[in-house]
């Protein structure tokens, strides 16, 4: 297309898009990278038309969106010519992705991005007879800037009621006097996810850190029972309900409607373990969640006597130090980690609430990186940022 | 607003987010040299007797600018940030975050990931107020933009420089970019009212320029 040949304003839109697909800018590979279906014994491929424009490198976009997710703002001028004029781009960009991330501002911008994943932070005026609602994001992002073991966050044992003061992150322990399970005991987190039965701290812990909604587990072989089709892996009598208690406050096994069990039986198994933290998230000598139409939830609202306390089916934990264990431990949880940070940096939103979802196998190098290099998430922020698919658009 | 706007906004919209090396007009620019590709990330080839699809890898998305980084682009580019000015895009700004989009934490929602179309609407009349502001200090020759410290957004001739358009959309400005500022310029001269002074009409058609600048470079993160 021509310059002479734009006369009118939507020749020019036309124009600009189609500077975008102009052939002569086409990697020299782009017929075999063309996608193609074939057939056994159909003859030639036929050609199917490319609905995605080949990407090329850009740097200056790359350093654009990158700026803009670690520090909250677009490059400097002088950065951008530096890049432009720079004889090595590649080595370049790698650097300022180094300077980004040991940059001032990465903190506040951490903060930001785990109040935004925890869905948590001060909103109004600020209480100050209330649990802290930013210390839980403000603890996590200390650990991402500060470089510690992702796994802090469930297993840390103090320091983790952390303000963000004049530019530094102040560790402190939370108030109630017990010691601390990472963000597990934070009061403000579990202020925020307060209700009946603790059910919203439990799906709050699994979808953050497990990267998917209930159901959490599945069994090899789905059962029938009455006349719903039961999908975990727990015994199903393993929870209460109606099979289980005479009068059960919660008919956990009906399925009348959905099977609740599929996703009850793993949320029953945890969510005890939350249940003695109340409406100021602090912890009680006993259960003060509600239940609905009455004030408190007994243990056996939840699963019969003799059922362990449990991660997932085969995980059993005896207390909330050891839940954190097993979810550090868990590997979908590291996945998680390692996935949200792909999808954070490739602008793809949130994985549980946009279904931003990914493949394992587009994670597999990264999650491999992530967990022998001592569960740094900063690193595995650097690896995406200046991977070779992301310098490209 | 001049019938040129919209137009020309999706032109230089459509400009300034495509990243590819357009080779007309003849231009000096190249598209960065490419490292070694990776494997395409998506590629399936376990099933031989399967249709083989294998996509080009994986592609940004476009998440919305968050209304804080929002806020520090326009500090960037030398916008004032009093609040209190009526009219000012600072004002429009903060009295607008609803529409931009912001946590409610305690609804337990976070600030949208996705943008909206009010959203985007709120944006872009930030950015068209941000063009008045800048296009006046710059004529003034009083632009403090805090990223681009003595930079001229427009040279004597009143032509956008290539860095003034770099600094305002915060990566390597392209030669596309500056042809065709000039030519919207041109054209919102010529189509202005015979009434209208003629630089009046200049200003006009520069802070259409820098709003749409503005506009395209960041209407995702």
């Amino acid at each position: 297309m021509r310059r002479s040949m734009v006369s009118t304003p939507m020749m020019l839109v036309l124009a600009g898009t189609a500077a975008c697909q102009d052939d002569a800018a086409l990697p020299d590979d782009f017929a075999q990278r063309a996608p193609a279906v074939t057939a056994p014994g159909a003859g030639p491929a036929p050609v199917v038309p490319v609905v995605v424009d080949p990407r090329v490198v850009d740097y200056g976009e790359a350093l654009r969106t990158a700026s803009l997710k670690l520090v909250g703002d677009i490059p400097t001028l002088a950065d951008v010519r530096a890049l432009r004029d720079a004889a090595d781009k590649k080595a370049f960009y790698e650097g300022r992705i180094d300077a980004l991330l040991a940059d001032p501002r990465f903190a506040a911008t951490q903060i930001a991005w785990w109040q935004s994943t925890f869905k948590t932070g001060s909103s109004g005026a600020a209480d100050p007879n209330g649990p802290d609602f930013d210390a839980a994001a403000t603890f996590a992002a200390s650990v991402v800037v500060g470089r510690r073991p992702f796994t802090d966050l469930f297993t840390a044992t103090s320091g983790t009621c952390t303000t963000f003061v004049n530019g530094s992150f102040v560790p402190a322990d939370c108030p109630g006097g017990a010691q601390a399970v990472g963000i597990l005991t934070d009061p403000g987190l579990l202020a925020q996810y307060y209700g009946n039965l603790a059910f919203r701290r439990v799906r709050f812990v699994q979808e953050t850190f497990a990267c998917s909604a209930f159901p959490a587990e599945f069994a090899a072989q789905p059962t029938v029972i009455d006349t719903g089709v039961y999908t975990s892996p727990w015994p199903f009598d393993s929870i209460s309900g109606h099979r289980t208690r005479a009068t059960p406050s919660i008919d956990f096994q009906s399925t009348s409607g959905r099977v609740c069990a599929n996703c009850h039986s793993t949320l029953n198994h945890v969510a005890p373990l939350f249940g003695i933290y109340g409406k100021d998230g602090l912890p009680a000598a006993s259960f003060v969640v509600p239940k609905p139409g009455a004030a408190q939830a007994t243990r056996e609202d939840w699963i019969p006597t003799g059922q362990p306390l449990a991660w997932r089916s085969g995980t059993n934990v005896d207390d909330l130090r050891a839940l954190g264990a097993a979810i550090a431990n868990d590997p979908d949880v590291q996945r998680c980690a390692v996935k949200r940070v792909y999808d954070f940096a490739w602008s793809r939103g949130d994985i549980v609430d946009d279904q931003a979802t990914l493949s394992d196998d587009v994670v597999a190098t990264l999650t491999d990186d992530f967990t022998r290099g001592g569960y740094d998430l900063a690193r595995v922020l650097r690896s995406v940022f200046v991977s070779d698919d992301f310098v490209r658009f | 607003m001049d019938r040129l706007i919209i137009p020309f906004t999706l032109t230089l919209a459509a400009l300034a987010g495509c990243t590819s090396a357009p080779t007309r007009p003849p231009t000096t620019d190249a598209p960065d040299a490419a490292p070694a590709p990776s494997p395409p990330a998506f590629a399936q080839d376990a099933d031989a007797s399967a249709p083989t699809v294998t996509a080009l890898g994986p592609q940004h998305g476009c998440t919305k600018i968050r209304t804080a980084a929002l806020g520090a682009i326009l500090r960037s580019v030398g916008v004032a940030m009093d609040a209190g000015v009526p009219g000012s895009a600072a004002q429009l700004y903060v009295t607008g975050a609803d529409a931009l989009g912001l946590a409610r934490y305690g609804e337990r929602t976070r600030e949208p990931l996705t943008g909206s179309t009010a959203g985007a609407e709120k944006r872009d009349d930030v950015f068209v107020l941000a063009s008045i502001e800048i296009q006046r200090a710059s004529k003034l020759g009083a632009w403090t933009a805090p990223a681009c410290p003595g930079t001229a957004l427009f040279d004597a001739a009143h032509e956008l420089t290539l860095d003034g358009a770099s600094c305002l959309m915060g990566k390597p400005a392209r030669a596309q970019h500056l042809a065709i500022a000039h030519e919207l310029v041109a054209d919102v001269i010529a189509a202005a009212d015979p009434a209208e002074a003629p630089a009046d009409a200049r200003d006009r058609a520069e802070r259409i320029v820098v709003a749409t600048l503005l506009s395209a470079a960041h209407g995702c993160e």
